[in-house]
Formats: structure tokens, C-alpha cells, sequence
């Protein structure tokens, strides 16, 4: 294996967009956050970190799955010193950025060792089979990490490199074993650009539950309840083939999350409010776009819908998303209304905010007809591109918006609008996709 | 004759630089079984993704049960049964209840049918889905395209993975279907030998233009083999005879023709070349590379 | 009704099915008013597909071999004795043609051709 292979896969067009969008953000939000102090910085510089290594991982997964040739010791061992490597610029990077901030801040050591341990994770979750599930239980650990124990790292750093270099060691070596290589390379190359939830055929060690109950047999009558043109029938009847388990982890993960950020929860609203919000539809709706994506490129083939029928469930499925939003937030809206009246402008606004981005996560995610983004680190890119956004546009609004528009009343007018509004562009982009595309395939 | 279930006129589609189908104009009618034949790449895939409206053309038009492709709805898809060549289902459930959830979205599906097909396909129904070899994955396919009674079956190398057997089952129910159905079967496949056996027309692909499209009769009747043996002289080594499509084994006394039977008289050419001639009838793997030559030139 | 087809031999199988059937009948062993196998039984008897079978009928019925009666199978027509006669000569005459091409090419005069074939004939009569 020639050197820099590692590097040469990065040299994509997904890792030049990686680059050029993700990099000087990073940059911003670490002298941002070293502004803030020692255990800010290492928060962030650790967030950071974790994408990058999470990127590096979706590049290598992706290789891995178009050939065996990286189960192989030789190539395996070269590839995780290049991994390290890289890693280890990064971190190094971090702690001088970290050290060229004017405000005091951790030791570089500190900075470094946190950033590898978090590089290297981010790195396993994405390449190990099945490591995304664990996705959503690292998010929580982090959040309850921040709402528990407010500066350990920087007061014991002795302990925290340890414990960092152990985290790394214990992140990369299965990450970069031989198992790793072999599952994806058996499972193939991906036809679709998703990054999310990768489904059972990934997972090797999913327990498999047996079905007591016997298949289709003569003495179960088809009632065809899904004939015609009914848009609801079409969005239930698309919820069919979501597991049962799937439900169940989108609401264990979202009771956890909010059990995790625990006392502090109303504390301090609009920014709490808003991490509730974000984790729940991260559950739930990231699971639904999933599960669709997945299942649609099935049906797209195998049902006899018209086209028109595709377009109408996309949509309302779509539309499900921010009105799940509003659903699941409601009583914590009311809870706000009826507590501390002041903070229910500033909660709603930012609530607005986030429904207003959902089609364009949606767009992020890739085409809803056949043939997704060339490559799944650009959707990932995108999805990340357009969090970056909401982030920005949720302080703009949320702080901005009564200095424009002082009403109560005009501020839910305007903020109304601007949803349908992009609930309108979101159905001008579904309409023209599902008009003009192939609904499968983009070979001949 | 029949129904016109498929029609295409200037049909043309391409990926980027890659023209997949390149101005195909072609009506098909049924009841009858088509069979779509062709080199790899030809085509016939996109032309089965056409008929079926998954894939839209980029110039030119294409009507399916007399709706333009885009237009289809469920009226007309529910007529269609398709076997694509890379089946996909729901990985978790099992095959049976993969056809149950299919069921619920056809006004008429044959339960009947459905078990009669499981049990001649040898098909568990039991059997999770991702557990499935590709020749099951096939069967199920083939089983859950014919059980809502479809008028338009369209299989695109449904008996690749099928073992003998059950292609020799597979093939024979074809035949019942299009009689009690009266449905039209498009059949692509690159083994040209269970084709001859079931077809009643041929629609040949060549780099995406239609090469041939007759009934496959007809297309035996249009070329012979010719097995010239000279008398006393040696023969030419060029033979410029219009009709004469391809020459193998030249020879000075012995030549193999391919000819057009349209216009080519035995007598005459045994008289002007001094030679015998043994007249035999080409089959369809004999016709096949014909037909593709042809559409190259 | 016994008939073999072979749809991989390039002759189209609709007409070996109407050469055989010819032949049966100018042979006497489809007796005039016997019925005809249904397209649909013959389609499965012999794997063929039906429009093959159809077309087969149709072209024979046109000839006038076999007759259709409303609701009823197709029937072989009954023909006067000269037709049938100037049938099986038909038959033999397109049989023979091969035969005299490979006696040509192997310089048999007429005269030894057809003392060995009635050689053959009249063994296999005893």
C-alpha cells in the first residue's frame, strides 16, 4: 500500500468540502470558546474533534466496503498509523490554537490528549459496524457530562490523559480490527448516500427474534387496505416496514436525554428548551428520513403508486417532522407559558426556527427519487453545513427578531409565514424531483 | 392483434455522456410473450424501467396501457407486474409477510395463486428475507409479480438464478399465465435457449436501437444458413451476392453462408457458382449474433 | 395425437406443428371428423407457446385441413379421396428432396436410388 493512502481518500470531493466548510467554522468556534475559558475550550475543541474524526471514519468505511484488500494486517496496521497520525496533527493543532488564545487556558497537553481520545472516538463510532447505534448514547453521555460535572478536566489533568489515552487505545483498536474490514466488506458497497442508522445488515451482533407467528398463509385475506390514491393510507402504509424496535429506541434515547440533562433543565430556558427540542426530533425524525430513505428506494420499485402518490406521502412525511416538533413540545411550551410568561417569546422563536430548517435537513439528506449525492460524506457535510446555519440563524432570531418586529402577535405572523414558506419551497423541490427523475437507479 | 400495451416513439435516454437508448420507436401488444434480447449494456433493462415509468425518457415519448410513462397511476400500475433483475425487499420480515404487506396495495391479489406458486417454486414462506439466496430472492420476486393477476408482466432475467428445474417450471407457467390472464409477458434474458422455447415475438437491443422487432417465426424464416460445396471449380473467395449476410469457413471448395432468404434463389446460385448447396434453418442462438451485426451496421 | 416439436432446431415451430399434422392426416392416423387438441392442452403437453399453436390452426384451417364449429374444438375435415392422395404424395416428394441432393453428391444414379429404396419399403413390410 503506497503511503498516504489514508490522505488520498481524504483528497475527495467530500473531504475538499469538509475542508473548506468545516475547517475555518472550527476555527471560529475554537478561539470563540477559548475566549470563554479553559473548560469551554476543551469542550468544544473535543466537538470538534469528534467530527473530524467521525468524517475520517465515514471515508474509511466507505473504502472499506469496495474491497477486501483492507482486512489485510499489513494494510490495516499502515492505515491506523496514518489515522494516528493525522490525528495527532489535529490535536496538536487544536492545543496551539488553544495556546494562541489571549484568555488563559488548559495546559496544550490537556487539550491534545482530550482531542485524540475525542478524534478517535468519532472515528469508531462511524467504522465499526453497528457503532452508530451507539451514536445517540455518546451524544447523551456528552450532554450529561456537561450538565453533571462542570470543570473535572482542567483540575485533575493527570487523570484526564490518562483516561483520554485509554479511551483512544480502546476507541481504535476494535475500530481497526480485522472484523471491522471484513463486515463492511461483506455487506458491500452502499447505493444510497445515507449516513444514519445503518440498518440490520450492519449490525452483526443484533439479536435475532423469532416470529412465533406463521407467514402469509390461505387463511389470512388480503383486505387491500392500502389501494388507491388516500395520501394518509400512503403515509401509514409507509410506517409498515419501521420496526417496532425502532420506535422504542427513538423514545428510550429522547427519556434519556432529558433525564440526562436533569436539574439544570429549566434552569436556564431558550438554550435547555432548544437541546430538548433538537435531541427528540434528532430521534425521532432522523429515524423517520431514515427509515424512509431506506424503505423508499424499495418501494419505489415494488408499489404501485403513481408518481403524483410518491410526491404527496414525501411530502407529509416531511411535513410530519416539524409538526411532531410542535406536538412534543407542546406541553412544555404550556408549562413555560403558565411559569415564566417572559420566556415564552424567545422559546417560540427559537422552536420557529428549527422548523423552519427541517426541508433543509431534508434536502441535505440527499434526493428523495434515485440516486443520492455521489458521495455519503457530502450529505453528512451538508447536514452539518446546515446545523452550523440553524445555529446562527436560531441566535439571530431568537435575539434579533423584537428588535424588527416588537408585536408578539406579528413576530408568530412573520415566523408563520417563513414556515410555510419553506414547507412551500420544500414542496416546489419534492414536485420537480418526483416530475423529472428516475425513481431508481442512474446506471443504464 | 390484441391490446396495445406498450408504445415508444423516438424514445431516447441518456446518463450524462452514456446514451442508453438511443431513438427506439416500438409498439408492443399482447396477449403474447415478448422476448427483449440483446448484448449486455444493450439497454433492455432501461427499456423494462421505461415501460413501468421508474425511469423517464429524455427525448421522445413512451406510453404504457395507453398512459404516457409519467404519468401512470394506480389504475395502471396495479395491471404491471415487474421482476427486476436486483429484486429488493424489506430485510426484516419474512417472505410471507413481505407478500402480505405487497398484497395490501392490489385491489385483486390471488391467494391461491400465491400458495400454488410457493409450493411449485419450492419457496419458504417462512424464511426472513435477509436470510434469502439470491435464487429464492428470485422466486419471491416471480411470486409476488404474478399474484395480483397483472396484464403486463414484465421479468428482467428473472431464471439467471433459478437451478434447472425450477426454470423449467418457471417457463412453463409463463405459458399457463398468458393463457388464463391473457396477459403480456416481457421476458429478458441472455439464455437465448429457454427464450426460444417460450417466446412468440423477439425485440432485439443493440447499443440501445431496436435491431429486430418481429415475431420470432418470422425472424427464422428471414435468414438461412447456406452449406456450399463446390462441384468442379474452386469457389470465389468473395461471394457478392446481396443476399448473402456473413461468410464463415471460406474455402476453396467448401464456404458457410448466412443469407437473407428475401430475394436469395438456391437454383441460380448453384448454377453461377458451380456448387451444392444444403439449406438449413438458423435457431435463435444461431440468429442472435445476426441480428446485433446487423443493428451495428 | 402424437407430435414432436423441436423449438430449438430453427425451422419455426408453427410449422412443424402444420407438417405434422399434415402428414398425420394425409397418413390416415387423423381420421377426418377427429377432434384436434385444444391450443391450451397442446400448449401444455408440449411446453409451446400458444400463439404458436394458434397461428399453426389457424393456417391449417385456412388450407382447409381442419374445420372450426362454433363453441366446439377444431375438427379434421373430411376430404375426397384424390385430395388426401395428392396430400401424402406432397409429403413424400418434399421427404425426398435431401435424399436425391445427397444421392447427387455421392453419384447414386436414379436407377440404384430407387431399387435401394424399394429394397428398404418392401423389408419393412414383410
Amino acid at each position: 500500500m503506497r503511503c498516504g493512502a489514508f490522505l488520498h481518500l481524504l483528497v475527495r470531493p467530500a473531504g475538499i468540502l469538509f475542508a473548506g466548510l468545516f475547517m475555518p467554522v472550527a476555527v471560529i468556534m475554537l478561539f470563540w470558546a477559548g475566549a470563554r475559558g479553559p473548560s469551554k475550550f476543551v469542550e468544544v475543541a473535543g466537538l470538534v474533534c469528534f467530527f473530524v474524526g467521525a468524517f475520517g471514519g465515514t471515508t474509511l468505511t466507505d473504502a472499506a466496503r469496495c474491497s477486501f484488500a483492507w482486512a489485510l494486517p499489513r494494510y490495516r496496521r499502515a492505515l491506523l498509523l496514518e489515522f494516528a497520525f493525522c490525528g495527532a496533527v489535529i490535536a496538536s493543532f487544536v492545543a496551539l490554537v488553544g495556546a494562541a488564545s489571549p484568555a488563559p487556558s488548559a495546559p496544550a497537553f490537556l487539550v491534545a490528549a482530550v482531542a485524540f481520545a475525542t478524534y478517535s472516538l468519532g472515528a469508531a463510532l462511524l467504522l465499526t459496524p453497528g457503532g452508530l447505534l451507539l451514536l445517540p448514547v455518546a451524544f447523551i453521555a456528552f450532554v450529561a457530562f456537561r450538565s453533571w460535572i462542570p470543570a473535572p478536566v482542567i483540575n485533575a489533568p493527570v487523570t484526564t490523559m490518562t483516561v483520554s489515552a485509554a479511551v483512544s487505545a480502546l476507541a481504535l483498536w476494535p475500530a481497526f480490527s480485522s472484523r471491522t474490514f471484513r463486515w463492511s466488506a461483506l455487506v458491500g458497497p452502499r447505493e444510497d448516500g445515507r449516513s444514519m442508522w445503518n440498518g440490520r445488515s450492519a449490525i452483526p451482533w443484533w439479536p435475532r427474534i423469532r416470529r412465533g407467528r406463521a407467514g402469509a398463509g390461505p387463511q389470512s385475506a388480503s383486505r387491500a387496505p392500502y389501494v388507491g390514491t388516500s395520501v394518509l393510507r400512503g403515509v401509514v402504509s409507509s410506517y409498515r416496514p419501521l420496526r417496532a424496535s425502532a420506535w422504542f429506541r427513538a423514545l428510550a434515547f429522547s427519556v434519556l436525554y432529558v433525564v440526562s440533562v436533569g436539574p439544570n433543565a429549566l434552569g436556564s430556558l431558550p438554550p435547555k428548551v432548544f437541546w430538548i427540542a433538537w435531541a427528540i426530533i434528532f430521534g425521532f425524525s432522523a429515524m423517520n428520513r431514515a427509515s424512509y430513505g431506506h424503505h423508499s428506494s424499495a418501494s419505489r420499485a415494488m408499489l404501485p403508486w403513481s408518481r403524483r402518490h410518491h410526491l404527496s406521502v414525501a411530502f407529509a412525511r416531511g411535513l410530519g417532522d416539524p409538526l411532531a416538533l410542535l406536538l412534543v413540545l407542546s406541553p412544555a411550551l404550556a408549562i413555560v407559558a403558565l411559569e415564566n410568561p417572559q420566556a415564552l417569546g424567545p422559546v417560540g422563536r427559537g422552536i420557529s426556527v428549527v422548523a423552519i430548517f427541517f426541508p433543509a435537513f431534508q434536502w441535505a439528506a440527499g434526493p428523495p427519487t434515485g440516486g443520492r449525492w455521489a458521495d455519503r460524506g457530502v450529505a453528512m457535510i451538508l447536514t452539518i453545513a446546515v446545523v452550523l446555519v440553524c445555529l446562527l440563524a436560531l441566535r439571530l432570531v431568537v435575539s434579533g427578531l423584537p428588535v424588527l418586529v416588537s408585536s408578539g402577535a406579528a413576530q408568530a405572523v412573520v415566523l408563520g409565514l417563513l414556515v410555510a414558506g419553506s414547507q412551500a419551497l420544500n414542496w416546489r423541490r419534492l414536485k420537480g424531483y418526483f416530475a423529472t427523475r428516475d425513481l431508481v437507479g442512474g446506471e443504464p | 392483434m390484441g391490446e396495445l400495451v406498450f408504445e415508444a416513439s423516438g424514445l431516447t435516454k441518456e446518463f450524462g455522456e452514456v446514451t442508453a437508448l438511443r431513438d427506439v420507436s416500438l409498439s408492443l401488444s399482447g396477449p403474447s410473450i415478448i422476448g427483449l434480447i440483446g448484448r449486455n449494456a444493450s439497454g433492455k433493462t432501461t427499456l423494462l424501467r421505461h415501460i413501468v415509468g421508474l425511469q423517464l425518457p429524455t427525448r421522445g415519448q413512451a406510453r404504457t396501457l395507453g398512459v404516457a410513462t409519467r404519468n401512470l397511476r394506480h389504475e395502471q400500475l396495479a395491471r404491471i407486474g415487474v421482476v427486476p433483475d436486483a429484486p429488493t425487499f424489506i430485510r426484516w420480515m419474512s417472505a410471507g409477510e413481505q407478500l402480505r404487506y405487497l398484497s395490501t396495495f392490489y385491489p385483486r391479489w390471488d391467494l391461491e395463486r400465491q400458495s400454488f406458486l410457493a409450493g411449485l417454486l419450492d419457496l419458504d414462506l417462512q424464511a426472513d428475507i435477509s436470510g434469502l439466496s439470491t435464487g429464492s430472492a428470485q422466486k419471491l420476486a416471480i411470486v409476488a409479480a404474478l399474484c395480483p393477476r397483472p396484464d403486463l408482466i414484465l421479468l428482467d432475467e428473472p431464471v439467471s438464478n433459478l437451478d434447472p428445474i425450477a426454470r423449467d417450471q418457471f417457463l412453463r407457467l409463463l405459458l399457463e399465465v398468458v393463457q388464463e390472464d391473457h396477459a403480456t409477458i416481457v421476458i429478458s434474458s441472455h439464455v437465448l435457449h429457454d427464450i426460444e422455447s417460450t417466446v412468440d415475438w423477439i425485440v432485439c437491443l443493440n447499443n440501445g436501437t431496436v435491431a429486430a422487432d418481429a415475431a420470432l417465426d418470422d425472424l427464422k424464416d428471414q435468414y438461412a444458413e447456406w452449406r456450399v460445396l463446390a462441384r468442379t471449380r474452386d469457389l470465389p473467395d468473395r461471394f457478392a451476392d446481396a443476399f448473402v449476410v456473413r461468410q464463415t469457413v471460406m474455402e476453396p471448395r467448401r464456404a458457410r453462408l448466412v443469407v437473407r432468404t428475401a430475394g436469395a434463389d438456391v437454383r441460380a446460385f448453384e448454377h453461377a457458382h458451380d456448387a451444392d448447396v444444403e439449406v438449413a434453418p438458423l435457431n435463435l442462438p444461431g440468429l442472435f449474433p445476426i441480428l446485433v451485426d446487423n443493428g451495428r451496421h | 395425437m402424437l407430435i414432436t416439436i423441436d423449438v430449438h432446431s430453427g425451422v419455426p415451430a408453427y410449422r412443424q406443428l402444420v407438417d405434422q399434422i399434415r402428414i398425420q392426416v394425409a397418413g390416415g392416423r387423423l381420421q377426418p371428423g377427429e377432434e384436434i387438441p385444444s391450443t391450451r392442452a397442446l400448449s401444455a403437453e408440449l411446453s409451446l407457446n400458444p400463439m404458436t399453436i394458434s397461428r399453426a390452426y389457424a393456417l391449417l384451417e385456412e388450407e382447409g385441413l381442419l374445420e372450426r364449429r362454433p363453441g366446439l374444438p377444431l375438427v379434421v375435415r373430411a376430404r375426397s379421396g384424390a385430395t388426401s392422395a395428392t396430400a401424402r404424395g406432397e409429403q413424400f416428394a418434399k421427404a425426398l428432396r435431401p435424399l436425391a441432393r445427397m444421392a447427387r453428391q455421392l453419384g447414386i444414379s436414379g436407377k440404384e436410388a430407387s431399387d435401394a429404396l424399394r429394397r428398404l419399403i418392401d423389408d419393412h413390410e414383410r
